[in-house]
């Protein structure tokens, strides 16, 4: 048989022996080396690519852009005024909390250690699993299964760790599940990734009072997120006369389909053994 | 005739699939991994670098497309959550079966195009969910099936449609017949 007749069958058996390296992870991780090779192409990539799609939408829109940026040249006088007074309390509030002792870089969630700050670099190239690249790694401090959040609320938790990025696991993917808990009632629950990336808090007692638009935070329960990060809010309540628990969809309040910045908490129950983990 | 001369003027070695593959994978497989072309909160969209393994394989032969799923699968495995390698198994088992099939005689009838891209998609698709769930990954096989595999299948039939003049042009500028590999 020829070389090139062998070659389909060796490629294959290749492959799984690759498959198969996922065995031997902190011995032999092809994975690792090739991060660290597709980590910078990767980031310089998608930051093209998205510049480009925002020039063709920046052409599109001209005319609206130029009533627009007529606008906001008014609000900038208005905003100055109010800037110049929000600086004063800043300032003020800079103060109370170097007072208090607090860790202050982010104000929602400093105190929990959201204390590397990273960009989004790539997503999952494809629909079956949801997840994030970001530019951040264990050079930085990170460990697997640290919380991920922004400014508006939870985005999941780090799944892998390379180097100098790792990959980050979106709560509306179908294995992720968190404990969870209605701001309102405190009736608690777990919420869940779909395969239609859509959220559920699922498991929630029959009789527990739960509302559309009523706030849905961590519970704490379990190990990887601390209590209180927001996850979203109940869009729709899905109740079943015969069924034991009540579910009810959630709108996230993160954006998770065009995240760019994330914070990663390297000390999320806030102890001093883990205080170290943040290199920066 | 003309066509078995044609494919003799193609032949090529491995490594002339391997160097055209590197750069154009790489290039789909960014463009994939930047999610620009992925849509709705399902984030469906074009699999790129599935396509370009189901057309090579299409248009040449078993060894063609398994180099081109070697390198695509390798590409997104590396991009990827899910465990390692998975893709590259997935695209190398549909690539070689492809390019066995000898479809490489019908390049230029766009129903046969649309019929393997749907037959190999679906089985690149089928592969990628059992080897999740032998790795104990929970995946809802029904759900999976209505809400993601189905709709992929579907816009990957319709970019394999899009695609496959440039694939073919590519093939005969380079290959200068039906790829085949020496």
């Amino acid at each position: 048989m020829r070389r090139r007749e062998w070659l389909p069958l060796g490629l294959l058996v290749l492959a799984v022996l690759l498959l198969f390296s996922n065995r031997l992870e902190h011995r032999f991780s092809p994975r690792e080396w090739l991060s660290r090779l597709s980590a910078a192409g990767q980031a310089a990539s998608t930051t093209l690519l998205h510049n480009l799609g925002n020039a063709g939408v920046f052409f599109q829109n001209l005319d609206r852009l130029r009533e627009e940026n007529r606008l906001l040249k008014s609000k900038v006088d208005d905003l100055t005024v109010q800037v110049a007074t929000l600086q004063e309390v800043a300032r003020e509030n800079e103060l109370l909390r170097a007072e208090m002792g607090f860790a202050s870089s982010h104000s929602v969630y400093g105190l929990r250690g959201a204390d590397v700050t990273s960009k989004v670099v790539g997503s999952e190239p494809g629909s079956l699993i949801r997840a994030l690249v970001i530019d951040s790694g264990r050079d930085a401090g990170l460990l697997p299964d640290m919380p991920v959040v922004t400014g508006r609320g939870l985005v999941g938790r780090v799944i892998e760790v390379n180097p100098t990025s790792a990959k980050v696991m979106l709560i509306n993917d179908p294995r992720s599940s968190v404990a969870a808990l209605v701001q309102r009632s405190r009736a608690a629950g777990l919420v869940k990734g779909q395969v239609d990336g859509s959220i559920i808090m699922d498991e929630i007692g029959r009789d527990e009072d739960v509302q559309v638009g009523d706030i849905v935070l961590t519970s704490g329960l379990g190990e990887v997120f601390p209590k209180g990060i927001v996850i979203g809010q109940v869009s729709e309540v899905l109740r079943n006369d015969t069924a034991m628990y009540q579910r009810a969809v959630i709108n996230p309040s993160a954006n998770l389909d065009s995240l760019e910045v994330v914070l990663i908490m390297t000390n999320p129950r806030g102890d001093a053994a883990g205080a170290g983990n943040g290199a920066r | 005739m003309q066509r078995v001369r044609a494919m003799e003027q193609g032949k090529r070695s491995g490594w002339a699939h391997f160097w055209l593959g590197v750069p154009v994978l790489a290039f789909l497989a960014m463009v994939d991994g930047a999610g620009v072309l992925r849509f709705g909160r399902a984030r469906l969209g074009p699999d790129l670098v599935l396509v370009a393994v189901i057309l090579w394989a299409f248009l040449g032969d078993a060894a063609a497309g398994a180099i081109w799923g070697f390198l695509g699968g390798l590409m997104l495995d590396t991009m990827s959550a899910a465990p390692f390698a998975t893709h590259t198994v997935a695209m190398v088992a549909v690539g070689a079966t492809l390019g066995a099939a000898r479809l490489s005689l019908y390049a230029d009838d766009q129903a046969w195009a649309l019929v393997a891209t749907v037959v190999s998609a679906a089985g690149y698709y089928a592969l990628v969910i059992g080897l999740l769930l032998l790795q104990s990954w929970p995946v809802s096989l029904g759900a999976s099936l209505r809400a993601l595999v189905l709709p992929s299948v579907a816009i990957d039939a319709v970019t394999a449609l899009i695609l496959l003049p440039v694939f073919r042009l590519m093939q005969r500028r380079l290959f200068a017949g039906p790829v085949a590999v020496t």
